[in-house]
């Protein structure tokens, strides 16, 4: 592990991306960000530009109309990136998507379920409606360890 | 009391770091009554599918499979609502007090239960779990006078043998009971 990938990984700068939804996950993710969990404590960071961020974190259904703009955040994010997909609705849609009720504002794959997945590769998955503090915690920790693989792709994808 | 709660943290804050150690240290302290992922005790369940309808987002499914019900629930979509747990008639669901579901593939948040079908005596085809139908077998005999009981426990075990078609059928062909309670 060279001199980058360490400090990469002890200082993963997050950028929050809310789609939609209904603001508990983000209030949660504040919650996380205060003295009582503080995730400051492991280098996160919080930046208002994806540019300079590692980690990119969704929260919501992301909606037809958030769609591009999500895209545009998840192509400025530099590789090696990591997407956390945080609260039902960022994994499957949650309650805005229902089975026969065809709802026309949120982005649905062929499966009919929603989700961030559907419109960037997401990699840690947090479910939770909200999740704990702990929980967004634990998923990070997730994040942080798939970071290795993650670069290795970065570079296949480069040298192509 | 919340508010002497909130207190004894002020206090215990001026002392000291209120920072929990959480991904290092001890496991994160959970307040009780906390709704966290909620778990199928797969021998009491007996696939009624109760939870299923009673679901707010779902995230519990019922589907039909070969020669099995299976319940399906997807953490991806459950809003830890309880209701699940209010409505199951054998305890068998509950919410327990597990955070940690995070995961790498979206189809690892899924847990599947398969409840076994049992089959109609005439026509071959599935129709109730065979857990529901002992359930049912013994909570009618429960809840029945003592001096029919003997009678209904016959019918019982007769008619719990066909599905409800077969039944319709079979009915005129069959030893019925005598009426003579009613």
């Amino acid at each position: 592990m060279g001199l980058i990938d360490w400090a990469r990984k002890k200082s993963p700068w997050i950028t929050h991306a809310h789609c939609g939804g209904c603001n508990g996950c983000d209030i949660e993710i504040a919650a996380a960000l205060t003295p009582r969990f503080d995730i400051e404590r492991l280098g996160c960071l919080l930046k208002n530009n994806p540019r300079y961020s590692d980690v990119l974190i969704i929260t919501g259904p992301v909606p037809k109309h958030t769609e591009p703009m999500l895209l545009r955040i998840y192509q400025q994010t530099p590789d090696p990136k990591i997407v956390m997909a945080i609260g039902e609705c960022a994994i499957a849609g949650g309650i805005y998507v229902e089975e026969g009720y065809d709802n026309y504002s949120i982005a649905r794959g062929a499966d009919n379920a929603g989700g961030a997945d559907k419109v960037v590769p997401v990699d840690v998955y947090v479910p939770g409606c909200p999740p704990k503090p702990e929980a967004i915690i634990h998923g990070l920790a997730l994040a942080l360890k798939k970071l290795p693989e993650k670069k290795l792709k970065a570079k296949a994808s480069n040298t192509r | 009391m919340p508010s002497l709660v909130l207190l004894k943290e002020m206090i215990k804050a001026l002392r000291r770091c209120v920072t929990t150690r959480y991904p290092f240290g001890p496991p994160a302290t959970i307040i009780h009554g906390y709704r966290g992922q909620p778990e199928i005790d797969k021998e009491k369940c007996t696939g009624c599918g109760a939870c299923a309808q009673a679901c707010s987002t779902e995230a519990i499914r019922m589907k039909q499979g070969e020669d099995a019900r299976i319940i399906d629930i997807f953490y991806g979509k459950c809003a830890f609502c309880q209701r699940c747990e209010d409505v199951c008639p054998e305890d068998a669901i509950r919410l327990t007090e597990r955070f940690e579901l995070a995961g790498y593939e979206r189809e690892s948040l899924r847990v599947n239960n398969e409840v076994r079908m049992s089959k109609c005596a005439n026509c071959g085809h599935t129709f109730f779990p065979d857990k529901q139908i002992e359930i049912m077998k013994k909570r009618v005999l429960e809840n029945i006078k003592a001096d029919i009981k003997a009678e209904v426990q016959v019918d019982l075990e007769k008619y719990s043998r066909y599905c409800v078609n077969c039944r319709r059928d079979l009915s005129f062909t069959m030893d019925t009971h005598t009426r003579k309670w009613y």
